[in-house]
């Protein structure tokens, strides 16, 4: 089972019953901005979204009132304020707070199907406190752990360089900065929706050692190339 | 001698054999500390910036205009995925921390704090602090131009634990927290914050071979006051001007 080749609107027209919507990306790299930008233009609303390090993604949707709930570690406070900003002062947005453990323990619960995962970030925080976190036992040491709760997202919009006509999405070739948080995010989705800018051969793919997301794991992929996906 | 050498070469002193030091892509100065530790003072010292292992020495406004540059000029760089396991099972012993507030437990905040009327601030948020100030082996803090702002009774939201030896003990934490704060006026360990030792140290003079090295090699674009009240509009001048020529 491989994605469905879409067009931009057709392809967030999956995720207007969405609620929970993670962003890929980070600072300005990967950004799913054509998608959030039609996301943004259908209307959508009472989004609860994730976003790693929030940035002008979020910020698309924020300036459509679209957000009720953003859940990240990090929000640039630009000058003169973003929408984000105003949303978060206004109480329009409720920030939601997370270290990267809880982040990212959340996704891969949720990724494995799991109801929680141990971690040991974040203790004693007040970060931590306010998310409620709870104590756990390990039942064979003992040892004392938080349980981040699993943190499942109806919707994940990636944005990659390419994909294959088979639908392989290929991720930065080159290892950078916090590469594998969009790996993380869409392991953490029901639907993984995915813009690239262009149509990658099936030659420069095969035995290239690509680190990828495999076509079962996307539900649509939206080629920014072609006319009028935009 | 200026302040952001000193309190450079302070952060550099800090670093000890076999440290693990992580840094972040943000902190130009915890970054040009680093740099001159490996230089001049622990050759086996190991950096991690930006998930980026063991990046040469580094324009630190090259590092804030394209965070991405140091993957390129590097031959490891792990994931995010790969980092936090790393932090979670004790491996990074150090990290340079510049937080809004530090109390006298330790405890820090870069989440938000009260202004003089009693209405919330936001910061820009907590990243991983909440899980370095519990993991990591030992965490610095250091401003410069902090005034009293920075060092507070207790900081107006705890984005970071503190010492807490009692929490620490329950959860078997690797990390101590933070060790030792750094400012301009000198260098206090955790027990000296609380008013239990004395007053602070004064920091080492950066030597001017030193300073050369900082000069021409880490800092040539003089971008480290960014990190600072007195220089910031300066620095940020220097800062555009680089990434215009760069673009």
């Amino acid at each position: 089972m491989g994605p469905e080749f879409l067009g931009i609107d057709e392809a967030v027209a999956l995720a207007t019953d969405s609620t929970t919507i993670g962003l890929g990306g980070v600072l300005q790299r990967r950004r799913p901005m054509d998608l959030c930008a039609a996301l943004a233009a259908s209307g959508a609303r009472e989004l609860e979204v994730s976003s790693f390090l929030a940035g002008r993604e979020t910020e698309v949707l924020a300036a459509a009132g679209a957000i009720s709930m953003l859940t990240t570690g990090y929000v640039d406070p630009q000058s003169p304020p973003t929408a984000t900003e105003a949303g978060l002062r206004s109480g329009q947005i409720e920030l939601r707070e997370v270290s990267e453990h809880i982040f990212v323990g959340g996704m891969r619960a949720a990724a494995a199907g799991l109801p929680f995962w141990p971690t040991l970030g974040a203790v004693g925080s007040e970060i931590a406190e306010r998310l409620a976190l709870r104590e756990a036992l390990c039942p064979y040491s003992g040892r004392l752990v938080l349980a981040v709760p699993a943190t499942p997202l109806d919707v994940a919009f990636i944005h990659a360089e390419a994909a294959t006509r088979a639908g392989t999405v290929l991720v930065p070739p080159q290892r950078e900065f916090l590469d594998d948080a969009d790996l993380i995010l869409a392991a953490a989705a029901e639907i993984v929706i995915v813009s690239v800018d262009r149509i990658a051969d099936d030659a420069e793919v095969i035995g290239g050692h690509h680190r990828s997301l495999a076509p079962f794991q996307i539900r649509a992929i939206v080629d920014l190339s072609q006319e009028g996906a935009r | 001698m200026t302040a952001i050498e000193d309190v450079c070469w302070a952060l550099a002193h800090e670093c000890r054999h076999d440290d693990v030091l992580i840094v972040g892509v943000a902190t130009p100065i915890a970054a040009a500390a680093a740099f001159v530790a490996r230089e001049l003072l622990v050759r086996d010292l190991t950096i991690i910036m930006g998930g980026t292992v063991d990046p040469p020495a580094t324009d630190v406004a090259a590092l804030l205009t394209d965070p991405f540059a140091v993957s390129r000029a590097a031959e490891v760089t792990l994931g995010q995925g790969d980092l936090l396991t790393l932090l979670q099972r004790g491996t990074i012993t150090l990290q340079f921390v510049s937080p809004a507030q530090v109390d006298m437990t330790g405890a820090i905040n870069t989440s938000r704090v009260r202004s003089a009327t009693g209405a919330w601030k936001r910061l820009p948020g907590c990243l991983a602090l909440p899980d370095t100030a519990a993991l990591v082996g030992r965490l610095v803090a250091y401003r410069i131009d902090g005034g009293d702002r920075f060092l507070v009774d207790t900081v107006d939201h705890r984005t970071g634990m503190g010492t807490d030896t009692a929490v620490r003990t329950r959860f078997g934490l690797s990390g101590a927290g933070v060790t030792a704060v750094i400012t301009e006026h000198g260098r206090l360990t955790i027990n000296e914050i609380d008013g239990i030792s004395g007053p602070a140290t004064p920091l080492p003079h950066m030597p001017a071979e030193v300073a050369t090295f900082l000069a021409e090699v880490v800092d040539p674009h003089g971008v480290l006051g960014l990190e600072t009240r007195h220089a910031r509009a300066e620095a940020g001048a220097a800062l555009a001007r680089f990434a215009g020529a760069a673009s």
